[in-house]
């Protein structure tokens, strides 16, 4: 071989190996004691989620494999970041976790923290079907999560909490395309009650919205528990609590509330011209104004329980099973 | 003993432990991340996969992830329990008619606990059941699969608790498929069941197959967006209680004269809430049925219902199919 050869062919095994090195994996790895200059597989883990994403093909998982504080990520593709319950991000960042594309996307047992600086936990965009799972979101100034623009999203065993600035919301749903959204198993705690926050919050947009959320806690809000300004929400085994207003619609939104607790709020129900709440089966105790004369209509069976004022005109009130 | 005696008899002994070693099985058995299917399996010297650790472990045994790992496809065949500890994972590129778990033991206890289960939208089933005896599947997520999630053809029982299932990745495909020809008792509980992509055909859950006697009860399980039905039943009875079934084509389906019973539930935001088959029969008591297109279709089959469900939406279904009873 001569010298010319061997360097060809050096340049070419370096070129092949460079490329390989770019290449993704279906499987990736973060530790605590990761680099991101790392091949990301478990002998040889990365650092961050950033850098273990660009490493990760279409559908793959990243898991943390130890402790560690893994960084801010905007997840374009489909994929799996688990944190294992070892693994944080805390972030000063305005978005934490950004989240674009039609993928499936899908965050567990991971702690979430803005250090009372980031402005939003989860920003979800553009078409995905997204969940949360098992995590919690912390110390964000103005948004937990947010579903913006064609989404499904899903969000359960999960807690949002310490909301640091006033106008913050727990879930935010903009309400300007087909979402669907499911919350289970979640508490978010939008306390102080001194700040005028929103626990669930569905914006006054023209989208065909569909919520449904069963064994949610939402108390400690300023502004109001639950609010829907567009499309159907329901509500199961669920406690909206200590809130300036536990439900309220608007905007010819509709609201369903079965079987939950409705209680110790300044309003406990309040359904704006247009807009109707049905009520089956709740207990609606120690609000100051149990329904309010908010002008539009509240739906009640037979079946529901209160104590307090009902300052809504009889005549919006109906009691019947179908509604 | 002289020296040639001396020497046999070491050879025997040398043997002998060499043979208890490579075959002995243990009642515990761990995985690592930095294991190696080469060890034993034991605390101090993991193996790599839930496979290696199986072959090692006694019928009836139990399978540990020491520590996180991906702990590779694995076809079980004996009682056993595998416990991923909530760090342990399988991320398998299997065929679309592959399993990541598959498990055919028969007359067995096989529990699948605390683990992530990822077909990376290229295997097919999550769990394949075949096989008899009881199965317990507790605290899994089982993700984007191209068939089903779970695919249960067993003789037996099969419990799903604390788990969710995810990214159904093709068409005509099943959270959670009940199927075959064998006698089945199925729980399912404490279970989300996302059927997404709604634009794909398929069932949340789904019991179908031969006929044959079955019996499935959910209890507090949420089924979204299901593009076919979030609860399909084609064969036996299937009960339904504290649950939500919505954002789906149909939320409750039941025909070829199966029966459905539905209490304390939410079907919701569906285009079809209710529909009954000719032959077949959906219960409703003490449900709250808001926001679908049509709440209950005429499905030429007979729904019957207490006077508690709070019903709006359109009913289609004839008033003579709809009888109000307690006793149903």
């Amino acid at each position: 071989m001569k010298i010319r050869d061997i360097v060809l062919t050096s340049v070419a095994v370096l070129f092949f190996t460079a490329s390989i090195s770019a290449s993704t994996i279906a499987h990736t790895w973060v530790s605590g004691s990761g680099s991101d200059a790392n091949a990301c597989t478990f002998a040889s883990p990365c650092a961050t989620f950033a850098g273990a994403l660009a490493k990760t093909s279409a559908g793959g998982l990243i898991t943390a494999k130890d402790a560690g504080d893994f960084g801010t990520v905007n997840i374009s593709q489909s994929v799996t970041i688990d944190g294992s319950n070892l693994g944080s991000i805390t972030s000063t960042s305005t978005i934490i976790i950004i989240i674009t594309g039609t993928g499936n996307v899908t965050l567990q047992n991971l702690t979430i923290n803005g250090l009372g600086t980031a402005t939003d936990g989860i920003d979800v965009t553009s078409g995905g079907i997204v969940t949360v799972d098992n995590c919690r979101i912390m110390n964000i100034k103005t948004i937990g999560i947010s579903l913006a623009g064609t989404g499904n999203l899903t969000v359960e065993n999960s807690r949002i909490e310490s909301l640091s600035e006033t106008n913050a919301y727990g879930i935010y749903v903009d309400s300007n395309a087909a979402e669907n959204v499911v919350v289970r198993d979640t508490v978010i705690d939008a306390s102080p009650i001194s700040a005028i926050n929103f626990g669930f919050y569905v914006d006054s947009g023209t989208g065909p919205v569909q919520a449904s959320l069963q064994n949610v806690t939402i108390m400690g809000a300023g502004g109001y528990a639950v609010y829907s300004g567009g499309g159907v929400t329901e509500f199961t085994s669920s406690v909206f609590t200590q809130s300036n207003y536990g439900v309220v619609a608007e905007n010819g939104s509709t609201i369903s509330v079965a079987s939950s607790l409705i209680t110790a709020n300044t309003t406990g129900v309040c359904s704006e011209a247009s807009s109707k709440i049905r009520l089956d089966n709740n207990d609606i105790y120690d609000n100051t104004t149990a329904i309010d004369n908010c002008g539009g209509i509240v739906k009640t069976s037979g079946t529901n329980k209160v104590s307090g004022t009902i300052a809504i005109p009889a005549a919006d009130i109906s009691e019947s099973v179908t509604f | 003993m002289n020296i040639r005696n001396l020497l046999f008899a070491l050879a025997i002994v040398f043997f002998s432990t060499a043979s208890m070693s490579g075959t002995s099985l243990l009642s515990h058995t761990w995985v690592s991340g930095s294991g190696s299917d080469t060890n034993p399996c034991t605390f101090a010297s993991p193996c790599a996969t839930f496979a290696g650790a199986l072959a090692k472990t006694t019928a009836g045994g139990i399978i540990t992830a020491k520590d996180a790992g991906d702990f590779g496809a694995v076809y079980i065949n004996q009682s056993v329990t595998i416990d991923g500890n909530n760090l342990g994972s399988i991320t398998y590129a299997g065929s679309s008619s592959g399993s990541v778990i598959s498990i055919t033991a028969t007359t067995a206890n096989v529990t699948v606990q605390n683990l992530t289960i990822n077909g990376l939208s290229i295997t097919g089933y999550g769990i394949n059941i075949g096989g008899s005896g009881t199965v317990i599947v507790d605290h899994c997520r089982i993700m984007d699969v191209t068939a089903d999630g779970i695919y249960y053809t067993g003789a037996g029982n099969l419990t799903v608790d604390n788990s969710r299932i995810e990214h159904l990745d093709a068409s005509g495909i099943n959270g959670v498929e009940i199927s075959g020809n064998a006698e089945q008792n199925v729980v399912v509980r404490n279970t989300v069941i996302d059927a997404s992509p709604s634009t794909n055909i398929n069932n949340g859950f789904v019991v179908d197959g031969s006929a044959r006697s079955v019996t499935a009860s959910l209890q507090n399980v949420i089924i979204e967006n299901a593009g076919y039905a979030a609860v399909e039943s084609m064969i036996g009875v299937t009960e339904i209680t504290s649950s939500v079934l919505t954002q789906s084509w149909t939320g409750v389906y039941a025909w070829d004269g199966a029966t459905i019973s539905v209490a304390s539930s939410m079907i919701t935001a569906n285009n079809n809430g209710v529909c009954s088959g000719a032959s077949s029969k959906v219960r409703l008591d003490n449900n709250d049925i808001y926001d679908n297109t049509t709440a209950i279709g005429n499905c030429d089959g007979i729904v019957k219902t207490s006077t508690t469900n709070k019903v709006s939406g359109t009913i289609a279904i004839p008033a003579a199919d709809i009888s109000e009873s307690v006793t149903f």
